[in-house]
């Protein structure tokens, strides 16, 4: 998480001198996106630990859809093609455990992704006040995965903890709509639907040290639709 | 700087007012988003899981055990635990600190474990079990078996590891109602108990001891024997059985004995026997009861209801002496082993009640016979078994009895002086001595006549003759007589002739003239005994096969009977018959010597008999048989 927040860093540094110095019609993009994540890998590694478990368990999280952060800085070639670098932060996280008079257990799962790439775009559309688009997001992303399991009984508790990262090339195609709010400044709705290639999970430095499931590498699996609402800044 | 601020108001609004506030609100919302972790939601409580409290009681069922368990040798122990469906996480079981079992869920062990008392030395200790189970509340403790209940208890254990020692003798007792044989011996009341077993041995028809009784209990150190064969020796021994091993106690014997035995002679020749009846009718077979001069059964009975206490044998004769023999007869016994029974012996004799005597001389025309003893001679009635005019001498020489062929006088010798007795009144007629007899012991034979003359033989072979009337010596000749047992000579009841053994197989007839007594006629026989018909007309020649009858007159042969069986024995002139038997058996005969037709077999024993008319009549006692 350091180093999401020294990128992080350096990403804010870059959209906020990026306007200033861009010789063209360069727009500032924020949004808040609602997305979905399938992570059928990691369901299965909450499937075996509940059955591994000599307890029954309950499923309290799973994946569950949430809120994205999506900033892009676009620039125009044409009239018609734009190109933009796109930043995207996913997090979501999974919890199984259960909770009685003699203590608790909870097997979590958290996971979260930097996404840093490039979004074609071409416009098929413009209407007086409405602009349609098509695009298609490409890059990297960046996965931290994390899980902790907590045993407490009877109080005494036993912890246990491990992180992993990965990497995968995503696709995420898109229909755009914009709607000017003011002089310079667009309303953007965008709905998609994100592939994911899936990266391996492994240890920090060590693409060898792998996590396995069944034989299998485990992979993320970050694919799911993608609806977002923010807004453009046109800078020149 | 002035050319910015020529510009248009809005336009230095926008870019620098409007574009850093948008930058900074861009910034700070991203880093806000990025700074906030996923938030994952709490884990519900599962109300459903109620805390324990008090586990439910448990049974713990270890080798059957309700009270003290004891222990005398290695045990192998198995154990359960009722009274929960809670999981049975752990075990454990010790004695004086010592674990001795430890079950594990996981482990998958069994619930058993042994038990050796090698080291503990005698006496009480406990047996500690701890027992932990699950709680049964499937909570996440007890899921991961941190939770549940333990229970603890203390079993009282005693070890005694004595075995049997010492002989274990029984001493017996007769019990009644029911009829038993009461055994006890020494209780062994020791954890290595495993029970009594008691064996019962009859050795004259068993071969191997007979487990007749299994005891679980030690504290029964006794046991009654319903079964036991009724006065018959048995041998008895207890064994005792261990856990792992038995110890034969000593073999004890057990002797029964039976009472009430008796018989009774009657003179039809039956005895009724006698006995107390049967105590054990559980294990009545049966009453045997035989007859027997030897061991030789003569006469068997097999009485089959207990309830019956004699039997009567119709065909015991007129012993001297009959053995009985008795014996119950236990209950689905082979007949074949009757006879290797313990037989209750006892010897019957037909009460005296005639006088004793050593020899009987037949007196012809009259109703009794001469009976002599050492110091008397009896005049004998059979038919009214009475004995009168006894005559009192000194001293007789038994053999040397003779009556006359008529019957009215007979001669006997003292050992020095003859005496001539009329058998009618008992009174003498004559006595008289003769000095010219050398040795007055070495007279062997005497025989009367009809007509007043007595010869008299000597062991040296000589041969007087005298007149009895006078005493008078008539004549005296020197012949060498043989005979069965002695010198064996008859005189001829007329006196003119006698007959007399002269060979081992030889018999003449001499005939007296003026020069003595001359051989008239001979016949090679074997002659066991001589009489004379009594009208003296015919002698009768008994041989050891055969009665031959000769003419006195010529000696010619004038019949002879093979005898049918057996040896002669008495004869009755009267009625012509004879009695025989075998040669040493107990078995009879009566023949008629006209036509060898054997009247009547009957055991008589050994002895000497004679018969009389319808009697058979034996020292000191008399059989009365029916008319044949």
């Amino acid at each position: 998480m350091k180093n999401m927040k020294g990128l992080t860093s350096y990403l804010s540094l870059f959209f906020l001198v990026f306007p200033i110095m861009a010789p063209a019609q360069v727009s500032l993009g924020i949004s808040g996106g609602l997305s979905t994540y399938q992570m059928n890998d990691l369901k299965k590694i909450n499937t075996k630990q509940a059955s591994s478990l000599p307890f029954e368990t309950v499923l309290v999280d799973n994946f569950d859809q949430g809120w994205y952060l999506h900033t892009s800085v676009t620039t125009k070639i044409s009239e018609k093609f734009l190109i933009g670098m796109v930043y995207r932060y996913y997090a979501t996280g999974s919890r199984i455990g259960q909770r009685d008079y003699s203590g608790y257990y909870t097997f979590d799962q958290i996971v979260s992704a930097h996404f840093l790439g490039i979004e074609p775009e071409v416009m098929i559309a413009r209407h007086k006040y409405i602009e349609i688009s098509l695009s298609l997001m490409t890059g990297l992303n960046f996965t931290d995965w994390e899980f902790k399991q907590v045993l407490f009984v009877q109080g005494q508790e036993d912890k246990e903890s491990q992180s992993l990262v990965a990497l995968s090339l995503p696709f995420n195609p898109s229909l755009n709509l914009y709607v000017p709010v003011l002089s310079k400044l667009n309303a953007k709705i965008s709905a998609g639907y994100l592939v994911d290639t899936g990266g391996k999970l492994h240890l920090k430095g060590n693409k060898d040290s792998a996590l396995m499931l069944n034989n299998e590498p485990v992979k993320t699996g970050w694919s799911g639709f993608r609806i977002t609402v923010g807004f453009c800044y046109n800078i020149h | 700087m002035l050319n910015q601020l020529k510009k248009p108001f809005h336009k230095i609004l926008g870019r620098y007012i409007l574009l850093p506030c948008w930058l900074a609100f861009l910034l700070v919302f991203s880093g806000w988003l990025i700074s906030c972790d996923y938030e994952l939601h709490e884990v519900p409580m599962n109300d459903k899981v109620k805390q324990p409290y008090e586990g439910p009681p448990i049974q713990i069922n270890l080798n059957g055990y309700h009270d003290t368990i004891k222990v005398g040798g290695r045990v192998n122990f198995s154990y359960s635990i009722s009274g929960t469906n809670n999981k049975i996480l752990a075990v454990e079981i010790s004695i004086d600190n010592t674990i001795l079992h430890q079950y594990v869920a996981d482990n998958k062990q069994s619930f058993s474990f042994v038990l050796d008392p090698a080291d503990l030395p005698n006496g009480q200790y406990n047996l500690h079990i701890s027992v932990i189970t699950s709680s049964g509340t499937g909570s996440i403790a007890e899921k991961l078996g941190g939770e549940g209940y333990q229970y603890e208890l203390d079993w009282p254990i005693l070890i005694d590891k004595a075995g049997p020692s010492g002989d274990y003798a029984i001493s017996f007792e007769k019990v009644h109602s029911p009829e038993g044989v009461k055994l006890t011996w020494t209780a062994f009341n020791h954890v290595n108990f495993f029970n009594y077993v008691v064996y019962r041995q009859y050795r004259v028809v068993q071969q191997q001891p007979e487990a007749i009784a299994v005891i679980a209990n030690p504290l029964q150190s006794y046991y009654i024997d319903l079964d036991f064969w009724e006065g018959q020796d048995a041998v008895y021994f207890v064994r005792i059985v261990t856990q792992n091993d038995h110890y034969d106690g000593s073999m004890c014997n057990f002797t029964d004995q039976l009472s009430g035995l008796s018989a009774t002679w009657h003179n039809n020749g039956t005895i009724d026997v006698r006995w107390n009846m049967a105590q054990n009718t559980a294990s009545f077979g049966g009453y045997y009861v035989f007859t027997s001069y030897s061991d030789t059964p003569t006469e068997t009975q097999l009485v089959s209801n207990p309830k019956d206490t004699s039997c009567t044998f119709q065909n015991p004769g007129l012993p001297n002496g009959i053995n009985i023999y008795f014996a119950i007869i236990p209950k689905n016994l082979p007949a074949a082993d009757y006879n290797n029974l313990k037989l209750y012996r006892f010897s019957a004799s037909p009460p005296v009640y005639i006088p004793l005597f050593l020899k009987t001389c037949r007196v012809n025309n009259h109703d009794f016979l001469l009976l002599s003893t050492q110091s008397k001679v009896y005049r004998y009635y059979p038919h009214s078994q009475i004995s009168d005019d006894t005559l009192a001498v000194s001293q007789t020489i038994y053999e040397l009895l003779s009556v006359s062929n008529d019957g009215n006088q007979f001669a006997i010798y003292d050992g020095k002086t003859f005496h001539i007795i009329n058998t009618g009144d008992f009174h003498e007629v004559i006595s008289f001595t003769d000095p010219s007899i050398p040795n007055p012991e070495s007279v062997l034979c005497i025989s009367l006549s009809d007509n007043d003359q007595l010869m008299v033989v000597d062991s040296w072979d000589q041969v007087y003759l005298y007149d009895i009337g006078t005493g008078l010596l008539i004549n005296k000749d020197t012949i060498i007589l043989n005979g069965y047992n002695q010198k064996t000579a008859v005189l001829a009841p007329d006196g003119k002739s006698m007959v007399g053994v002269t060979g081992s197989d030889e018999v003449s007839l001499f005939t007296l003239g003026a020069s003595g007594w001359t051989i008239t006629g001979k016949a090679a026989e074997l002659i066991h005994h001589i009489m004379y018909s009594e009208d003296g007309m015919y002698v009768y020649l008994v041989t050891y096969e055969s009665l031959i009858k000769r003419r006195t007159s010529d000696f010619g042969l004038e019949s002879e009977l093979s005898l049918p069986v057996g040896y002669y024995r008495s004869f009755d002139m009267e009625r012509e018959r004879i009695l025989c038997s075998q040669y040493y058996g107990p078995e009879f005969f009566i023949v008629d010597i006209q036509t060898g037709e054997i009247l009547k077999s009957i055991n008589l024993g050994y002895g000497q008999y004679s018969l009389f008319k319808n009697y058979v009549i034996a020292s000191g006692r008399q059989l009365e048989l029916p008319d044949l």
